[in-house]
């Protein structure tokens, strides 16, 4: 599963309740990398709302998802994977998610592809508050790149929409295992 | 015959706006020369339209062709316009440069962060700021090795964010095609 399709399933997940899980400080971040992100995006209020009037006419399904959305941010850091004790930092930021009620989606642990390349880690978290899913954090480590990239969702996520929405936008049909 | 007095009449426009370009464009583009070591302006204009330039550049675009129209549209609602572009002699590696001081003040007048890019080949910043809980303004910089481009935009801006969502979406779509079959060409045209 590449990160991009992760990236992807991340930001198409959809809010509609207002939900404050406890996440990652992204501000921390910066400072864990020793650098700033070589990629930012910080989506929420106004502009989530700019999103949605913008969509609403072209992309209902896309604009009722984002509707309810607290906050997107999104922070990629470049030639990050050199960094001394980055798996242990990665498995500290994981454990302290699952301190804070979130559980784990999807977890990979690279492998190595036929041709002898580290094919990178992925968690996926979601903060579960018992009835919906309040929240989606995504971390990724691309080791041919270097890239670490994270992906927070702020707000209550519909697996099904998430599924036909991957679909919609050139991805796999996921409906069936977010079902599961 | 009509085709050169429509060309003539956008020269006159452009010709005639190049003088009112925003001296804060001027200002960001000095301060980002500042802070990026090795960068250089060739050359470059400047252009802002105002409400009355703006009305007048739409009565004239709508004459173009489909694609031309749909931006006429989406730009009805825009009170005002400033874009400035530059060609640029940048340094190899655009990560070492810092942010313009100048962006510091805009989120100081509350202004956000939307997007920041800090690539090897590539600097971005996207600034918008609200008013009465609707984005009002929005300030876009890219900074490549052969290009600086600012552009400023005050007004209503749904319309226009609703043709680039449109666009981004197609952009989407024809990446994953194109990762999917390897070629473009090959793709499907009714797929997505």
């Amino acid at each position: 599963m590449s990160t991009r399709l992760l990236a992807l399933l991340a930001l198409l997940a959809v809010p509609t309740v207002a939900a404050q899980p406890t996440t990652l400080d992204v501000r921390a971040l910066d400072a864990l990398f020793a650098s700033e992100a070589t990629v930012e995006v910080n989506l929420k209020g106004s502009l989530l709302r700019l999103i949605v009037e913008a969509s609403r006419e072209d992309e209902p399904e896309f604009a009722e998802m984002v509707s309810g959305l607290n906050a997107v941010t999104v922070r990629v850091y470049e030639e990050a994977t050199a960094l001394g004790g980055l798996d242990a930092e990665l498995d500290r930021l994981a454990a302290s998610l699952e301190t804070n009620g979130w559980s784990t989606l999807v977890r990979v642990r690279g492998g190595t592809t036929d041709e002898g390349e580290d094919e990178g880690d992925v968690w996926v978290y979601v903060y579960d508050d018992g009835s919906v899913i309040g929240g989606l954090a995504v971390m990724a480590v691309d080791p041919a790149e270097g890239d670490v990239s994270f992906v927070l969702i702020d707000g209550v996520i519909d697996p099904a929409q998430i599924g036909r929405l991957t679909s919609r936008f050139g991805g796999p049909d996921l409906g069936d295992a977010t079902d599961r | 015959m009509r085709g050169c007095g429509r060309g003539l009449v956008v020269g006159l426009l452009l010709l005639g706006t190049a003088g009112c370009g925003s001296s804060e464009l001027r200002r960001l583009r000095t301060d980002l020369v500042q802070s990026t070591p090795g960068l250089e302006i060739e050359g470059g204009r400047t252009y802002a339209f105002g409400p009355l330039t703006l009305g007048l550049a739409r009565s004239i675009l709508r004459l173009g062709g489909e694609d031309t129209r749909t931006f006429v549209e989406a730009a009805r609602s825009l009170q005002h316009v400033a874009v400035a572009t530059f060609t640029v002699s940048g340094p190899d590696d655009l990560r070492s440069g810092r942010s313009p001081r100048r962006l510091d003040h805009y989120l100081d007048d509350g202004w956000t962060t939307v997007v920041r890019v800090r690539d090897q080949d590539q600097r971005v910043w996207i600034l918008t700021h609200s008013d009465d809980d609707r984005v009002d303004e929005a300030l876009v910089v890219t900074l490549s090795q052969s290009e600086l481009v600012l552009v400023k935009v005050r007004g209503d801006l749904a319309p226009l964010a609703r043709l680039a969502l449109a666009e981004s979406v197609r952009a989407a779509r024809e990446e994953s095609l194109t990762d999917s079959t390897g070629t473009p060409d090959e793709a499907p045209r009714d797929a997505g």
